[in-house]
């Protein structure tokens, strides 16, 4: 929900955005300065409140434009933040905030993470993916359509009424009834069969317990093998240091214990003991 | 290295089926950033297993109290069963398929458990007053006075072990007897016990929602209270209080602190 700037008529959809209006354009508000304390110091604000100000001209515009207008106000959010769909706006936002240092330097665990193999048919999995979207649907309605089946949650026996009594047309989507949408979801996800769930039984003394687990190994080969995570995946643990040289602890992979524990390749083992 | 986060946590069902109890265990690996794994949106969090609930027991009859060395022998057998193909892969290393199309040699390794603290209490076998961490005494808890060893539950196992007679009069079994009670060790295994190249009390996490976040507000509210009541002050905090402006994600109270149960 959009939030109304306390001393204008302005509204804002993130917390990053309504900071730096409040910086810029109230800045003469003592309240707003005792809101801004967790802010960088007085000559780095200054400096941003200034870029950052001008950046965001237009937008403050076209936000205040649309005040009293709740179609306009979700307009002028999305223009706010073009790239929600990205889904990478948080985390740009906290680097442009400066909220934490970034590395000057950094130091990486020699050899850690190294690949021992190429993946097979890896280029044409990746390939498929950009030639052809909505694959396995025929089409972009028979994906849009399937999507809004699952998140409406419309019941099997409606979903297969909907094909049944004419109301959808089959051809254009690719499916025709919900045995054949299943089909079409399990190769949606190609490594499903990685969490399958395994039955074991335990005896607590009086009676037999059943419970269900998944392979945790296999668990962790589904979490590694989604391309969705390829770019944001580490491999390796890392030291990072900031301009003076001090030492940043952030991710988990800048932090002690992994270096710790990180197990060199069998290989360098050897080069390690001279 | 794949750094395997786990999480836990008993959970009621009253709510929907009635006096049901439901026990997942979740997991996620640490190659991925925080920001990413912990996205709702992102599904890199999964159900690893449903455990079994042992039945609820009343206060300690005999025969109760070996129903609860049982139910604690059954979960650890559980968490081996769960943890099985952890062992070998994390000693020799597996080769697993990347997201970027390069296999690499990966050891998973357990690296935290993310669970309140009476799941802790749980999974460790301690006794509700202990720390899952090391071996300092309950009433010297908060105190800053010492440092105290970390806990080795190898040594508390090895006790027990080989002391298998609950009342037998001998004095190493008294000795060892002694040394589990001192420790706040209850009777029954550690489930994170011999796990490869895992050190069981590293395991243990801070618990932020529960005790740093939760407790450190309350106890800073109930300080402030005080001091305002001390100068006839409240009703001027919760005007400052009501009159908070709004910002995004951030819920505006409508009544003042003290109005309002927590």
């Amino acid at each position: 929900m959009p939030v109304k700037c306390s001393f204008c008529r302005k509204r804002y959809e993130r917390a990053g955005a309504y900071e730096t209006h409040l910086r810029s354009a109230h800045a003469n508000l003592d309240i707003v300065l005792a809101s801004t304390i967790r802010n960088p110091p007085a000559d780095v604000l200054t400096d941003r409140g200034t870029d950052l100000s001008d950046a965001n001209e237009p937008i403050e515009h076209s936000d205040s434009d649309y005040e009293s207008d709740p179609a306009g106000d979700t307009a002028g959010s999305e223009r706010d933040a073009p790239d929600d769909t990205l889904r990478r706006e948080p985390e740009t936002e906290v680097l442009e905030d400066n909220t934490y240092p970034v590395a000057a330097e950094q130091e990486d665990y020699p050899g850690a993470g190294e690949a021992i193999g190429e993946v097979k048919e890896y280029k044409e999995e990746c390939r498929d993916l950009c030639e052809n979207p909505w694959a396995p649907f025929a089409s972009a309605q028979g994906f849009k359509l399937a999507s809004w089946f699952i998140e409406s949650k419309v019941s099997k026996t409606r979903i297969n009424d909907y094909f049944s009594n004419g109301i959808g047309n089959s051809t254009s989507v690719g499916y025709s009834s919900m045995h054949t949408l299943e089909n079409l979801l399990r190769h949606l996800d190609p490594y499903s069969p990685y969490l399958q769930w395994l039955e074991g039984h335990v005896e607590d003394g009086q009676r037999t317990l059943p419970f269900f687990y998944r392979n945790v190994l296999d668990c962790v080969r589904y979490l590694l093998r989604q391309i969705a995570y390829r770019d944001d995946l580490v491999y390796a643990p890392r030291r990072e240091y900031d301009q003076s040289g001090q030492r940043i602890y952030a991710e988990m992979h800048t932090a002690d214990w992994w270096w710790d524990v990180q197990v060199l390749p069998r290989s360098l083992f050897y080069v390690k003991a001279y | 290295m794949v750094p395997i986060i786990g999480m836990s946590d008993q959970t009621n069902l009253t709510n929907f089926s009635g006096d049901k109890k439901a026990w997942p265990v979740y997991m996620t690996i640490g190659n991925l950033p925080s920001t990413i794994r912990n996205r709702p949106g992102s599904m890199a969090i999964l159900l690893l297993g449903l455990l079994p609930i042992p039945p609820k027991l009343a206060k300690s009859s005999r025969a109760d109290k070996l129903q609860r060395l049982i139910n604690a022998d059954t979960l650890r057998g559980v968490f081996e069963l769960i943890f099985a193909p952890l062992n070998g892969a994390a000693r020799e290393g597996a080769p697993i398929d990347c997201a970027d199309g390069k296999i690499r040699r990966c050891f998973p390794i357990m690296s935290g458990w993310i669970a309140d603290h009476m799941e802790n209490v749980t999974l460790h076998g301690i006794k509700s007053n202990a720390c899952p961490k090391c071996e300092v005494p309950p009433e010297e808890l908060g105190s800053r006075a010492g440092h105290h060893r970390a806990r080795d539950y190898a040594r508390y196992e090895r006790y027990e072990r080989e002391n298998p007679s609950l009342d037998s009069e001998t004095h190493d079994a008294a000795h060892a007897r002694y040394t589990n009670e001192t420790h706040g060790i209850k009777r029954g295994p550690n489930v994170f016990q011999g796990l490869v190249r895992v050190s069981t009390p590293d395991l243990h996490m801070p618990d932020m929602l529960h005790t740093i976040y939760l407790g450190l507000f309350k106890h800073m509210m109930d300080w402030i209270q005080g001091f305002l009541k001390k100068h006839a002050r409240q009703q001027a905090f919760d005007d400052a209080w009501k009159a908070l402006p709004s910002d995004p994600g951030f819920f505006v109270p409508k009544k003042a602190y003290r109005e309002v149960t927590h």
